[in-house]
């Protein structure tokens, strides 16, 4: 299981934070880094040079001060060499599980299983719009679970532009668009390494693998197929009606080839094996010998190395392939949060929280809910994750305080086009389309979907936490 | 792999596939600049090789010089009769030896005036004339697109006796190729060797792949005769080549150019190159 060593050595220091005009100083800096996260794509800066920013800014103000550890943050056993506190602030399991994971699942993506099993679909869809949207709905959700969100909503994104186009539906492209962005972050629900918010609140939380299935898997399957039901009523997305239409939609389909993105056959046949093995291994990492030792990150890196040695030659390709701005972003953050812990920011925000979870068990958890919803609408939800995973580690919450925040920071993202990065993946798909959809417009279409998936959240918790799933 | 790369893959993996349909055809036009007794003759030459390549019992024009004086007027007499298929022959109302080159602007106004496809012969005054009105054993299809282009394999199809070999050949002009990876290998952002050894292999795969299915659906109705010829290179030159290595009798191939009157460039080089073999030019 993962362990935050910033966190606890954060907390070590808590109480050396300054007086209360240093902590809104902090507070200041932590608003304008959200708020510039915000508006990334006005301000034309990737997120790691925003979050790395306001790193240099926040440990700069840290050392002026004088809340920073004193001299060295950590100091290696048995060694003289000593650590600068932005070392140990980072939570480098994060980083091996994403860096790992990410490597891997390049390594696998190119050997065409992701494409050939998004085609068959199509083919099995025989054309028909409705059966389509079912398909790339439920396609989504699971590659958002194996995969990660935006790699998910890149593949049956950019599948679902091609299949419409062929089948002469572009005027459907929108509603598939955005309902495959809604399902990214239903999907990015369903396991513990399904999205990065997962990772920082399951880790922190002390959540299981297979606990985390086991409580999220209910609700991904109502709530996949609420979004679905809505969306065909919604988007009035309907059925062939005759015999001529299904057979020219056949034929259509019928003109995918799924094995032409298939390089090797062997290679295709061992991917599969592949990420059946890590998936098994990631599931049961807790209970395996010597592995649970080393955790997550090390099988999601070992996975990567066995994948990689089928390009043994020219691995070069793949590490160029790697989102460094995401693993940058994410360093920088863990910088930044936990800075802001030194400060006393973090207790100052935890304060309010524990305000909302004076509300009592069920009404302070919805509350979280929907407040780490609304958050995650307007910002990015991985630093609220980090912080709201500090914050309730320290107050102490209920079991179930951890999963309407689970919920609620993955599912805000659904209320706006920069509520995640799969949605925002998802609108540039559809502006690559040269199809119009504004800010407002997203929100317009996308607050019942929102809404809906909210209210089934909050009951379920409820009702989970009522019969003691969680 | 990025937006980009999984959006190549699922573009590459549309690919065209064939489907047979038999061409319509109802009524042919016999094409000729002889008086009345000379057309008959020729009619009753050309008839048999007609009816054994498309259909028997068509209803069948003979239009003889007499009844048009200028392009315009043969263009609107073929209008008139809905034909299904002109027949004619090269160098019509022309003499040969003055228009070695040219396939004669009566022929040229055929090809590009109507949407009728025409069967070119040989010139009657020629030697070779009565050896090209036998029952073609080879027919070739010529293009340098052929994928998704099912009219033209329809027609090579149609005129191919079953017993007979279809030939498919898909030339992509090398020079053109080369040309652009020469601007290519000046952009220092792009892999050029990667670059110039992927779009060959792609430009080749795609109409080898659907020729694949032309065989595969031919086998069907047990034309099993079919041999694909996709390569790069001069295109003249390959289809010269091909012509007489595999003694081919009846070459189809397009001659429509959307952005232009005159017809389609390759289709008027191998109109005029090739002199002695019945053409099919749609």
């Amino acid at each position: 299981m993962l362990s935050f060593h910033a966190t606890s050595l954060a907390n070590a220091s808590a109480g050396s934070a300054g007086g209360s005009h240093v902590k809104f100083i902090f507070l200041g800096v932590l608003i304008a880094m959200i708020a510039a996260l915000a508006l990334e794509e006005k301000i034309h800066a990737k997120k790691s040079m925003i979050t790395g920013f306001f790193a240099v800014i926040a440990l700069l103000l840290g050392a002026m001060f004088d809340i920073l550890p004193k001299g060295a943050a950590l100091t290696l056993p048995g060694s003289n060499h000593a650590l600068p506190v932005y070392i140990p602030a980072i939570e480098w399991e994060v980083i091996a599980i994403i860096l790992g994971s990410s490597l891997f699942i390049d390594v696998v993506s190119r050997s065409g299983i992701f494409t050939w099993t998004a085609i068959k679909l199509t083919k099995v869809s025989g054309g028909d719009p409705r059966k389509l949207l079912i398909y790339y709905s439920v396609l989504t959700v699971v590659f958002s679970a194996v995969l990660n969100n935006v790699t998910a909503m890149i593949i049956v994104g950019s599948l679902t532009a091609v299949s419409l186009s062929k089948l002469e539906r572009k005027d459907l492209l929108l509603p598939f668009l955005l309902t495959e962005g809604f399902m990214t972050n239903i999907g990015g629900l369903l396991t513990l390494i399904s999205s990065v918010p997962n990772i920082i609140l399951g880790s922190m939380a002390g959540i299981s693998f297979i606990k985390f299935f086991v409580v999220a898997a209910p609700y991904v399957i109502v709530a996949t197929a609420a979004t679905i039901w809505l969306a065909t009523r919604l988007f009035g997305i309907k059925g062939l009606t005759t015999d001529d239409e299904r057979a020219a939609a056949k034929e259509l389909v019928a003109s995918f080839d799924e094995n032409d993105g298939i390089a090797s056959q062997s290679f295709f046949t061992l991917s599969w094996f592949l990420l059946g093995a890590f998936i098994c291994v990631i599931a049961t990492t807790e209970w395996l010998p010597y592995i649970r030792q080393l955790g997550m990150g090390y099988v999601a890196m070992g996975f990567a190395i066995i994948a990689l040695l089928r390009y043994k030659h020219e691995v070069d390709k793949n590490y160029a392939a790697i989102d460094w701005d995401l693993l940058a972003f994410f360093a920088y953050l863990f910088v930044v949060i936990n800075v802001m812990e030194h400060a006393g920011v973090l207790a100052l925000i935890g304060d309010g929280i524990k305000q909302l979870l004076a509300l009592g068990q069920i009404g302070g958890g919805v509350a979280l809910l929907w407040s780490s919803a609304a958050a995650s609408s307007l910002t990015d939800n991985v630093p609220l994750a980090a912080v709201m995973g500090n914050i309730l580690t320290t107050a102490g919450p209920h079991n179930s305080d951890w999963w309407f925040t689970i919920f609620g920071t993955n599912l805000g993202g659904n209320f706006t086009p920069i509520g995640s990065a799969s949605t925002v993946v998802a609108v540039s798909i559809i502006h690559r389309n040269d199809l119009k959809l504004n800010f407002g417009t997203f929100v317009i279409k996308a607050l019942p979907f929102a809404i809906a998936q909210l209210i089934l959240a909050t009951g379920y918790v409820i009702l989970a936490d009522a019969i003691g799933l969680i | 792999m990025k937006l980009d790369d999984f959006e190549a893959v699922f573009r590459s993996s549309v690919k065209d596939r064939f489907h047979y349909e038999e061409p319509e055809v109802s009524g042919v036009v016999l094409v000729t600049d002889m008086d009345p007794d000379g057309a008959q003759a020729l009619e009753d030459k050309v008839k048999p090789y007609v009816e054994d390549l498309v259909v028997d019992d068509l209803e069948w024009r003979t239009v003889a010089g007499p009844e048009y004086a200028n392009v315009p007027e043969l263009v609107g007499l073929v209008g008139n009769h809905a034909a299904g298929l002109i027949v004619t022959y090269r160098h019509i109302n022309g003499a040969i030896k003055s228009l070695p080159h040219s396939l004669g602007s009566y022929v040229d106004s055929l090809t590009q005036a109507t949407n009728v496809p025409v069967l070119l012969l040989p010139s009657p005054e020629s030697e070779h004339f009565d050896a090209t009105l036998q029952r073609p054993r080879k027919v070739l299809v010529v293009t340098d697109h052929i994928q998704g282009d099912d009219r033209l394999v329809n027609w090579g199809v149609f005129v191919c006796p079953d017993e007979g070999e279809l030939l498919l050949a898909h030339v992509e002009d090398d020079e053109t190729y080369a040309r652009y990876m020469e601007i290519i290998g000046m952009i220092p952002d792009i892999d050029t060797a990667t670059f110039v050894e992927r779009v060959r292999a792609k430009l080749l795969e795609r109409p080898a792949y659907y020729i694949n299915t032309i065989a595969e659906t031919l086998r069907e109705k047990n034309q099993e005769r079919v041999t694909p010829i996709v390569t790069m290179g001069h295109a003249l030159s390959h289809y010269k080549k091909i012509i007489s290595e595999h003694n081919i009798d009846l070459i189809v191939l397009n001659t429509k150019d959307d952005n232009q009157l005159a017809m389609h460039g390759m289709a008027y080089a191998i109109s005029v190159e090739i002199q002695y073999c019945p053409l099919l030019l749609l």
